[in-house]
């Protein structure tokens, strides 16, 4: 009797977790920014970084996506450049120091141990045209 | 112009050929701006160029080339209706050719999502927000031959009012916050993530979601954090149930990261204004 109800338990603990798994077949995961807010000091190639890779992939996730430094145009001297973290004024600077090398290993870190990475790369998001930079909403916008 | 976003897709190129020869491709790569300041850059056939150029360095076996959309751009936000609906409908017969060439198409969306004042944050009323936006990400979908469609970045701040401006970033200063209820709202979360996945997982063009917001803070998120990352929220376990893994949020665990990150000055939620992760 014991060994039937656990039996009955296991099937329905089986059944519980294919019925869950409702975006089994997709694309599933988690959007990860990078850095201490505060401090600017993480990286996602830290180890803070692959704790929050493996974080989301323990939810059931199965690709993280990481986002890559921005590309501006330097308005001094038009070159295209990474955005430097001291001109981005209201924008996180977390993000903006990640290294081509901290990437790399997030991504090697995905891929060893989860199902991979998607990597979002912003190309120029045109630093003059105000239309394209984020906008903050005014005070009592919520 | 022209020369300018040659120049951009030079350095990406540049950048992933060092990704490239270390053998730490990415499953799939976004590139590019969002749509409007895409085709403002540069011109068709410098994307089509491009577009090409990447594929051939990383392999079409390995990696599918999206650009990201707002959704705004494309599907009238289930808070408009009338003129300004018809406007932007208009701009789904402007979509570049080039959109063909890619894998798929990848969507962000921070559309509000019912009108200004409406106080209904149940599951209910997030489903049939987001069963609009889902029509109108089909037929833009079907536009482009069925193409598949990623939704980049999903996710609902814990705060009051979440379904309004849900990128929003501008908050009350923390002294406004008398009661924990005056500034955070986790329902508000949990029932827009569970109304918009209930009205997204069956869609034919779903090709997949990231839930946007989580950082490699591990101290960022927790009850008294108005962010979108649903670390250490209840939204936390629905999202474990959506994708799979379903546990119940350990607490404590959470509780140990967030008293250390306090001790260590890490933690911010509760330093009032901030700036938003995007």
């Amino acid at each position: 009797m014991h060994s039937r109800a656990l039996s009955l338990l296991t099937l329905l603990t089986v059944v519980d977790s294919v019925l869950c798994q409702r975006l089994g077949i997709l694309e599933r995961g988690i959007d990860v920014r990078s850095g201490y807010q505060s401090t600017n000091t993480s990286s996602y190639g830290s180890p803070e970084g692959f704790n929050a890779l493996d974080a989301g992939m323990n939810m059931g996730g199965n690709y993280i996506r990481l986002q890559q430094t921005f590309f501006v145009r330097n308005q001094a001297d038009s070159s295209i450049q990474r955005l430097p973290c001291d001109t981005i004024g209201r924008r996180v600077t977390a993000m903006c120091s990640e290294s081509d090398a901290n990437v790399a290993q997030a991504i090697q870190h995905a891929v060893s141990r989860h199902r991979g990475v998607v990597l979002s790369v912003q190309v120029e998001p045109d630093w003059e045209n105000p239309g394209n930079q984020w906008q903050p909403e005014g005070p009592g916008d919520w | 112009m022209t020369a300018r976003a040659s120049e951009s897709a030079q350095l990406l190129i540049k950048t992933l050929s060092s990704y490239s020869s270390a053998h730490v491709l990415p499953a799939a790569l976004e590139v590019g701006l969002q749509l409007d300041a895409a085709v403002a850059l540069a011109p068709s056939k410098l994307w089509v160029s491009m577009i090409g150029s990447l594929k051939q360095l990383l392999g079409q076996s390995r990696v599918e080339l999206r650009v990201p959309v707002s959704d705004y751009m494309l599907i009238p936000p289930p808070s408009l209706s009338g003129h300004e609906a018809r406007e932007q409908a208009t701009a789904v017969a402007l979509l570049p050719g080039w959109l063909d060439s890619l894998d798929s198409l990848t969507i962000t969306s921070w559309s509000p999502l019912v009108p200004w004042g409406a106080t209904d944050d149940g599951v209910a009323s997030f489903e049939r927000a987001w069963s609009a936006i889902a029509k109108g990400i089909g037929s833009v979908s079907s536009i482009l031959g069925n193409k598949p469609v990623v939704i980049a970045q999903l996710g609902f701040q814990s705060r009051w009012r979440c379904w309004v401006s849900p990128n929003a970033t501008m908050l009350p200063k923390i002294t406004d916050c008398a009661r924990h209820a005056d500034c955070y709202h986790m329902a508000c979360q949990e029932n827009g993530i569970e109304g918009a996945l209930e009205a997204l997982h069956a869609q034919p063009w779903l090709k997949g979601l990231y839930i946007y917001g989580m950082t490699t803070d591990p101290t960022f998120g927790g009850t008294y954090d108005w962010s979108h990352t649903v670390h250490g929220k209840p939204a936390e376990t629905t999202l474990r149930r959506w994708f799979g893994n379903y546990t119940e949020l350990e607490d404590s665990s959470f509780a140990a990261a967030y008293v250390s990150g306090i001790s260590a000055g890490n933690f911010v939620a509760s330093s009032g204004q901030r700036t938003e992760l995007r």
